[in-house]
């Protein structure tokens, strides 16, 4: 694996990450690992919620890294420690909110939903390589159309609009193709 | 039918790139529009999807990252890997250097089981009564000797000793087999018929090896005792009445009673204070007063 055994300086992580450099991701993952993941076990998290805030957190940071709204004025560590903080704290209120209305309603699981983000998914994963990557860029990482261009080859941004319009034509004609848009109804 | 206006406008409303009195005019749109309200539905739901899809790989891909547990530090991996080797070197070590004839223990143990009954009910009764048996002694003489026989036959000799009795040292004693226990009063213990099929000097002897020691002023221990080695400890009023210790050997197990105010009660050779419990078996009181008249 890459950066196995080589220690990568605040600023190269961020610059690497800020372009996108997923290795960079693993990286920071593995460094901070134990200090994210203790933040939530001590404080009544289990291990796996523990992981699943700060995969949350990285994606926090790594989304805002890419759309180029951060400038970092700490270390990484605090920011994504502040992140994990803010997270875990909002999945407790989430918990004893539920909790309370378990007591005094039934659950009632929402099967539409998840359905709906079934479909979704799966459409995505029928479209082209380039289609998803486009769309990933545009609605995601929140690029512009010239780093679009830029990271996909294209010849101008004119090239990128078209085909992220195109992409995200194609994606919406496949969903209602299967499904009513009825189904998307609240 | 949403026209490409719509959706570009439902794309910068969810991206927050409105001014207010744009997003002011389109929240009330959604509220009289419905079809444009379907369609930001729609399309809401489509730009969400395509971000948790990213989402998704992007968790993937982190949860494929070997990581070290958050629990246990890899300090205290490396202690307990630690522990775990110097435990299986310190168990091999024990074998092989305190118990080099494991092999010879082990045939040992087998011979001992397999030797015939009626055989070790001779050897007993040589030991306890003091008689000798060349042929039996001959043949474990010629066995090479194993420390947790020498262990056993010391034990043996040390009690022997005690009890003035006339075996002889050196003598190879056989393990016991059957050993008399008086403490089963069930009425159902297996060496009883032992005790009836024999004469009573056979499977006895008796001596004074246990040195008695009285607690009369003990708050939490009224009529209890402890017997840790040969020395037997009476918690009670023991100094008012007189009382008497029976000891009895058969092999190289000790059973003892002890005589208080008309009763008898058991001792059993454990090392925590007990209560003292009376014998309630007829035939074994009978024994015993057959013991004390006798004396």
């Amino acid at each position: 694996m890459a950066f196995k055994n080589k220690e990568m300086s605040e600023t190269e992580v961020f610059d690497r990450i800020k372009g996108g450099d997923e290795k960079a991701l693993e990286y920071l993952y593995k460094k901070y690992y134990r200090m994210m993941t203790k933040l939530v076990i001590s404080n009544s998290g289990t291990e796996d919620e523990a992981r699943d805030i700060y995969q949350d957190a990285l994606v926090v940071f790594w989304q805002k890294c890419t759309s180029g709204n951060l400038v970092m004025t700490s270390k990484i560590s605090t920011y994504i420690y502040s992140i994990c903080q803010n997270l875990w704290r909002k999945e407790l209120e989430r918990k004893k909110r539920l909790s309370n209305e378990e007591k005094d309603m039934p659950v009632v699981l929402d099967t539409d939903t998840a359905e709906r983000e079934k479909i979704i998914a799966a459409c995505i994963n029928e479209l082209g390589e380039t289609c998803k990557k486009v769309l990933t860029y545009y609605y995601f990482d929140e690029l512009s159309m010239q780093d679009i261009a830029d990271k996909m080859g294209f010849a101008n941004t004119d090239t990128a609009k078209t085909k992220k319009y195109k992409c995200k034509k194609k994606l919406d004609e496949l969903i209602k193709s299967k499904y009513s848009e009825l189904d998307f109804l609240d | 039918m949403t026209t490409e206006q719509d959706i570009s406008l439902i794309e910068d409303y969810l991206a927050n790139r409105l001014s207010d009195a744009e997003k002011e005019a389109f929240e009330v749109r959604l509220k009289t529009d419905k079809s444009f309200s379907e369609a930001y539905s729609f399309q809401q739901a489509v730009i969400k999807g395509i971000q948790n899809a990213r989402i998704a790989e992007l968790k993937a891909m982190l949860n494929q990252v070997p990581v070290g547990s958050s629990s246990i530090s890899s300090t205290a991996i490396k202690a307990i890997v630690g522990v775990s080797i110097t435990a299986v070197i310190s168990t091999i070590s024990y074998f092989v250097f305190v118990y080099p004839n494991s092999e010879e223990v082990k045939s040992s143990a087998i011979e001992e089981v397999l030797v015939p009954k009626a055989e070790n009910q001779t050897e007993a009764t040589e030991v306890v009564g003091a008689t000798e048996n060349k042929n039996i002694s001959t043949q474990h003489e010629t066995e090479p000797p194993s420390i947790q026989q020498n262990i056993a036959e010391n034990k043996i000799e040390k009690r022997k000793k005690a009890a003035n009795n006339e075996i002889k040292e050196g003598k190879v004693v056989e393990p016991k087999i059957e050993i008399f226990d008086p403490l089963a009063e069930d009425g159902q213990a297996t060496e009883e018929p032992m005790l009836e099929d024999k004469p009573e000097e056979d499977v006895f002897t008796k001596s004074n090896t246990l040195k008695t020691e009285v607690q009369p002023k003990d708050r939490r221990h009224s009529f209890h005792y402890q017997i840790e080695g040969d020395q037997l400890k009476l918690y009670g009023p023991f100094e008012k009445e007189l009382y008497e210790v029976l000891e009895f050997f058969s092999n190289d197990k000790r059973t003892a009673f002890l005589y208080y105010n008309r009763t008898y009660y058991s001792l059993a050779a454990n090392s925590a204070i007990a209560e003292l419990k009376p014998v309630m078996d007829p035939k074994l009181i009978q024994k015993l007063e057959q013991y004390r008249k006798n004396q």
